[in-house]
């Protein structure tokens, strides 16, 4: 009897435990308790802690694709069983040197749960459609009536590049040292498109720094704000915003789309479901669908990514010094590219004197909408109580979304192929 | 079935791709990253540019509409306007004497079809 019941204990998942699974539960618990009691980015720190804590628990039947040594993740090791069916394949067909083509009626596929459900990041799935959630959620107003911050939106691309040499420094290559310059730029389905595609190794290390320092805005960026903009540039009053026709706004979307497809093609998945997202908002005739996609479509797809990002946390790739490097050079990113939009709004204002910008939604330029927007009108109402200065900041900030996306579009198609 | 690959000539850029190594020097980092800026600001730069030039369209054509003389519009759910009051508390007064007051003042139907559901 104690020999069956040592036999029963021998399959349980006990035995497998390993101190650096022990110390994965931790981290998983400390993201849950940021999410849960601080509210750093819930609705995702929770799905990729619960991801991060099912890839460290001895789990059977769950997960079973692996990542190769290439750091490439091999999508195709599922079993397959079935029967072998004689080919009907046309003759002429194109095969190469001992390529045996066969015909299978597949009877089984043997996948855990999570294996297919991360084939939404694998193949490249859920950040174009999280991103026709965001289009549908975006209001491109601000940006159309003054679309000279565009300009912001590039410039705070800035703390991107730079941290891209900053990471080459630290011994990183070239295409993992994009997917960690890419934190800069604060858009998280941008930062998961560009590192699964480049270096998905990474890719739990910069999700995490990605979500993580985006819910840290309200703390990273005022300090370099105030130190970079005077009393009086604070208290700058910017002229109100002209109202924005439906045509105006339908136009955008396919000018957007256009012009960066045009640009850089291997940013167009995400570009393509940003506007497709917005135009569907702005058309005024596909309500349904604009509400499935705000909602049940971003909702659910949230869930799903944010357990896959999770799911690749498993402590043999999770706990290296490469971690580390990596959520420090998060914050460089995230400063220089803070610094990089406040001071283009500061040279900006030096051609337009008569209708300045105020320096402080520069900031707003580097994505995380709206959290940096709103952090440039509390620091401007901060400097002048009756300052409003949330609808001018929602330019850059809706610009920033767009510059990313053309940067994570320049990094693949130059270091992709 | 492969994916048809793109002859040298029609990749973009090129020679960019085959410029950086895994390691590239700093010298190499910082040409990739000035020519990622200008990507992004030649993107972006266009999208702005565009975006004047229709939003110079639309404030040009929202000026006219908001030139266009527009005749005021008829009071329609039967309220008189203060002027409109006055002169007929007045015209009242003097036809009929301080004995009278008015009590509510009914714009007159302007159509038929306000005439008949009257």
């Amino acid at each position: 009897m104690i020999e069956s019941l040592l036999d029963f204990l021998s399959t349980t998942g006990f035995p497998l435990i390993t101190w650096k699974m022990t110390i994965m539960w931790v981290v998983s618990g400390v993201l849950l308790w940021l999410a849960v009691a601080r509210k750093f980015e819930p609705l995702l720190l929770v799905p990729i802690a619960f991801g991060a804590l099912v890839a460290n628990l001895p789990t059977r039947g769950v997960i079973t694709a692996e990542m190769g040594a290439d750091g490439v993740y091999e999508s195709a090791t599922f079993t397959v069983e079935g029967l072998v069916l004689p080919s009907h394949e046309p003759a002429g067909t194109e095969a190469g040197v001992g390529d045996v083509r066969q015909r299978i009626k597949v009877e089984r596929v043997e996948g855990g749960l999570f294996d297919f459900i991360s084939q939404g990041i694998k193949l490249e799935l859920f950040p174009p459609l999280i991103f026709l959630g965001v289009g549908a959620l975006t209001d491109f107003g601000p940006l159309i009536a003054m679309p000279r911050t565009l300009l912001l939106g590039a410039a705070a691309q800035f703390g991107l590049f730079i941290t891209f040499m900053g990471a080459t420094f630290m011994g990183f290559t070239a295409k993992q040292s994009a997917s960690i310059g890419i934190i800069g730029g604060a858009d998280g389905p941008t930062a998961i498109f560009l590192s699964n595609k480049l270096a998905p190794e990474l890719l739990g290390a910069v999700a995490v720094a990605a979500y993580s320092y985006m819910a840290l805005v309200p703390l990273i960026q005022p300090p370099i704000m105030r130190l970079l903009t005077t009393q009086k540039e604070r208290r700058i009053r910017m002229q109100s915003l002209r109202k924005v026709s439906k045509l105006e706004k339908l136009l955008f979307a396919l000018v957007v789309m256009t012009i960066c497809i045009l640009l850089v093609p291997d940013a167009s998945a995400l570009i393509s479901m940003l506007m497709l997202g917005n135009f569907l908002r702005e058309c005024g005739v596909t309500e349904r669908l604009v509400k499935s996609a705000q909602n049940e479509i971003i909702n659910i797809l949230t869930i799903f990514l944010g357990v896959s990002v999770g799911l690749t946390m498993a402590a043999e790739s999770f706990l290296a010094p490469a971690t580390v490097k990596i959520i420090s050079l998060g914050v460089v990113a995230f400063g220089c590219s803070t610094a990089a939009g406040v001071l283009a709004a500061k040279f900006m204002n030096l051609f337009t004197p008569k209708n300045p910008l105020n320096p402080l939604i520069g900031s707003a330029g580097v994505s995380a909408v709206p959290m940096a927007a709103r952090v440039s009108h509390s620091e401007g109402q901060r400097a002048d109580p009756n300052n409003y200065l949330l609808m001018h900041a929602m330019g850059p900030n809706v610009a920033g979304v767009i510059g990313t996306a053309v940067a994570a579009g320049y990094f693949i198609s130059t270091l992709g192929n | 079935m492969t994916a048809p690959t793109l002859p040298m000539n029609l990749i973009p850029a090129p020679n960019l791709i085959a410029a950086l190594p895994e390691f590239p020097t700093l010298r190499e980092s910082l040409a990739f990253q000035t020519i990622g800026l200008i990507v992004v600001f030649i993107a972006l730069c266009s999208i702005w540019v565009l975006l004047e030039i229709i939003g110079l369209y639309f404030r040009r054509n929202g000026n006219q509409t908001a030139a266009t003389p527009t005749p005021a519009k008829a009071p329609s759910d039967g309220t008189a306007d203060p002027a409109t009051i006055i002169l007929v508390a007045a015209a009242v007064h003097a036809s009929l004497g301080a004995g009278h007051r008015v009590h509510a003042i009914t714009p007159a139907a302007s159509s038929a079809d306000e005439s008949g559901k009257r």
